[in-house]
């Protein structure tokens, strides 16, 4: 054991989303002070969602957030469609995956190329590393670009889209739209399997949590759009019953609330929960290439993650070529949702976790309550135990780091589970007295 | 939304095919003069491939290829008034990019392209004073001069005779 003193403090976090700050102090080798403080002010879209009609969160929500507007908006789809009993299928909701596959490979390609790299090749940016690697940061941004263009045939533009409604979309593209998109996803195929075996060759720290695992699941799909709330400790119930099993807790130092169970143990969402849960959806030659980069199974070095991020890439740029391989233009662009009184919750994979929302809606569809619950949220406590394990293993004598390396060492631990704090601190419980 | 332009004939000028790129966010105020100038030089003339690049920048080192002459248009906010047109060097804007964190600003994907070695035969960028940057509408201000801007991005790539084309869609009365 090492009795020393550390004390530092990372006013603003790097290579994250928003404002978010990491305080570390030891006291004769014992942790005395350790916190992700997020200090984002919260934007309060939960309040001012009330009032409004049932059609509208598609499109407010989708403004929390530039990098994941997509998942915004099937989570609030799935909630407000469920009050109305209305299913989206078929062909419709083939649209909408491939609109959310477009959102993970565009999303998750910048965190791989941008954010979290450089952490494992010695390079502050993503700038810097393109300095050293042109071509694989030309492929990242290409891949990236493909992403968007999915974004934009099918959601109307690459950023917040705006052809997303309520039973299916305003505008359902042409064959030839998507058509035009099998060349280029055939050349991102390769470069996804490019892209994981680069980025499997890093040279990866140690450390092991034991999080509870917890995503989405679906019968016969790696889950994106929507699914049963699973975990890999026998947890399957549906997204409804989120609050007989998880509660969110107001903490000092964050503006944003922090979920766990309601036994107050942690857990965990995103690509590492998705990928413990949904082995047996991996397409073949995910599964494959798993083996062959050494990721095949359940994987709990959160360092690793970014591995299983570039899969997940390749996960959704054959769920693309499927969807659009399949395509048949519906009739309609959307079904008829009625308004309804009633209580619904939707939840679907954000590229970093496991999004809910939950609407009441009075009889004419006006929403008199929401909750938001963001997979950042949830998933501080987890950050948080990363943290603490990975300094505990420190001072016993584990790692050869010195304080400024043991810093950089906890920032990269945070970048790990990429976290949004914009969409994190959004969410600070408003209550109105009427 | 890319228009690719007219021939390559067309929209080669003396030094390189000439890319418009309008930076910017339509939904906010000021910030969406340069895509919306993207948008009526291509309603104007086919002899520039226009781009109206709302959103993440990370990709803007892809939208040009090295024989081309590329101009950025992007409002920009300091105490000049509203509307004053300034031609800013790449290089300087480089140099007092700030790190954001989904997404660069025109300054980082400039030094991208640098370091991807994606440079176009001549990058210039045009800055546009703007005031109004939140969930509003363009400013009158703005608003009032906007002809002229897109006057002046004509100008800047060579086309002043498009200003004063008879058949152009302005002309007729139609921005």
């Amino acid at each position: 054991m090492t009795h020393k003193n550390i004390d530092f403090r990372v006013p603003t976090l790097t290579r994250v989303e928003g404002e978010g700050a990491l305080h570390l102090t030891v006291d004769d080798g014992t942790i005395s002070d350790l916190r992700l403080e997020i200090y984002e002010p919260p934007r309060f879209f939960e309040a001012f969602l009330r009032g409004r009609t049932y059609r509208e969160p598609v499109d407010i929500t989708a403004r929390i957030c530039g990098i994941c507007p997509v998942a915004y908006q099937m989570s609030a789809a799935n909630a407000l469609e469920r009050i109305s009993g209305v299913t989206v299928d078929g062909q419709l909701r083939e649209l909408r995956r491939l609109l959310y596959a477009g959102e993970w490979i565009e999303s998750h390609v910048l965190h791989i190329g941008f954010l979290h790299a450089p952490d494992f090749l010695a390079a502050d940016s993503g700038i810097e590393l393109a300095g050293r690697h042109p071509e694989l940061i030309e492929q990242v941004l290409r891949l990236k670009q493909i992403g968007n263009t999915i974004m934009e045939v099918v959601g109307g533009r690459p950023i917040h889209p705006v052809n997303v409604r309520l039973g299916g979309f305003y505008r359902a593209p042409e064959s030839a739209e998507l058509d035009a998109l099998v060349e280029p996803l055939a050349w991102a195929h390769e470069a996804a399997i490019e892209l994981a075996r680069w980025v499997a060759g890093f040279d990866f720290p140690e450390l092991t949590v034991d999080h509870e695992f917890v995503s989405l699941r679906h019968p016969t799909e790696y889950p994106m759009l929507d699914g049963r709330v699973v975990s890999d400790r026998g947890l399957d119930i549906d997204p409804a019953e989120f609050d007989g099993v998880f509660v969110e807790e107001h903490v000092a130092h964050s503006t944003a609330l922090h979920g766990r169970r309601r036994d107050g143990s942690i857990y965990l969402t995103g690509p590492l929960a998705r990928w413990a849960n949904n082995q047996d959806r991996l397409p073949p030659t995910v599964a494959a290439l798993a083996r062959e980069l050494g990721v095949s199974g359940v994987v709990r070095n959160p360092f690793r993650s970014i591995i299983v991020r570039s899969l997940e890439v390749l996960i959704a740029v054959e769920q693309a070529q499927q969807i659009i391989a399949d395509y048949v233009r519906p009739a309609d662009p959307a079904i008829d949702v009625p308004p309804a009184e009633g209580v619904g919750w939707g939840a679907s994979e954000a590229p970093r976790g496991v999004l809910f929302h939950r609407y009441d809606t009075d009889a004419d569809g006006i929403i008199t309550d929401a909750r938001i619950i963001p997979p950042t949220a949830q998933n501080q406590p987890a950050i948080e135990d990363d943290l603490r394990t990975l300094v505990e293993s420190f001072l016993a004598g584990h790692g050869d780091l010195d304080d400024h390396e043991l810093q950089h060492r906890c920032e990269v631990a945070v970048r790990n589970h990429d976290p949004c704090i914009s969409c994190a601190a959004h969410f600070l419980t408003v209550k109105v007295n009427e | 939304m890319t228009d690719t332009g007219g021939s390559v004939d067309a929209v080669t000028g003396p030094w390189g095919r000439r890319v418009l790129i309008g930076v910017g966010n339509h939904d906010r105020g000021d910030d969406s003069i340069g895509p919306l100038i993207a948008d009526a030089v291509q309603s104007r003339t086919d002899r520039v491939v226009s781009i109206d690049r709302e959103g993440d920048l990370a990709v803007l080192p892809l939208l040009w290829e090295e024989g081309d002459d590329v101009l950025i248009v992007d409002a920009y906010r300091s105490s000049d008034a509203v509307g004053t047109v300034r031609m800013i060097d790449p290089d300087d804007l480089a140099a007092g990019g700030g790190l954001s964190t989904h997404g660069l600003s025109v300054a980082e994907a400039v030094q991208l392209a640098h370091r991807l070695n994606r440079m176009p035969n001549r990058l210039r960028v045009m800055g546009v004073a703007g005031q109004r940057f939140g969930h509003e509408a363009m400013s009158p201000e703005l608003r009032a001069v906007f002809s002229s801007v897109v006057d002046a991005v004509l100008a800047e790539l060579g086309l002043e005779e498009v200003s004063n084309d008879p058949a152009s869609p302005r002309q007729r009365g139609s921005h």
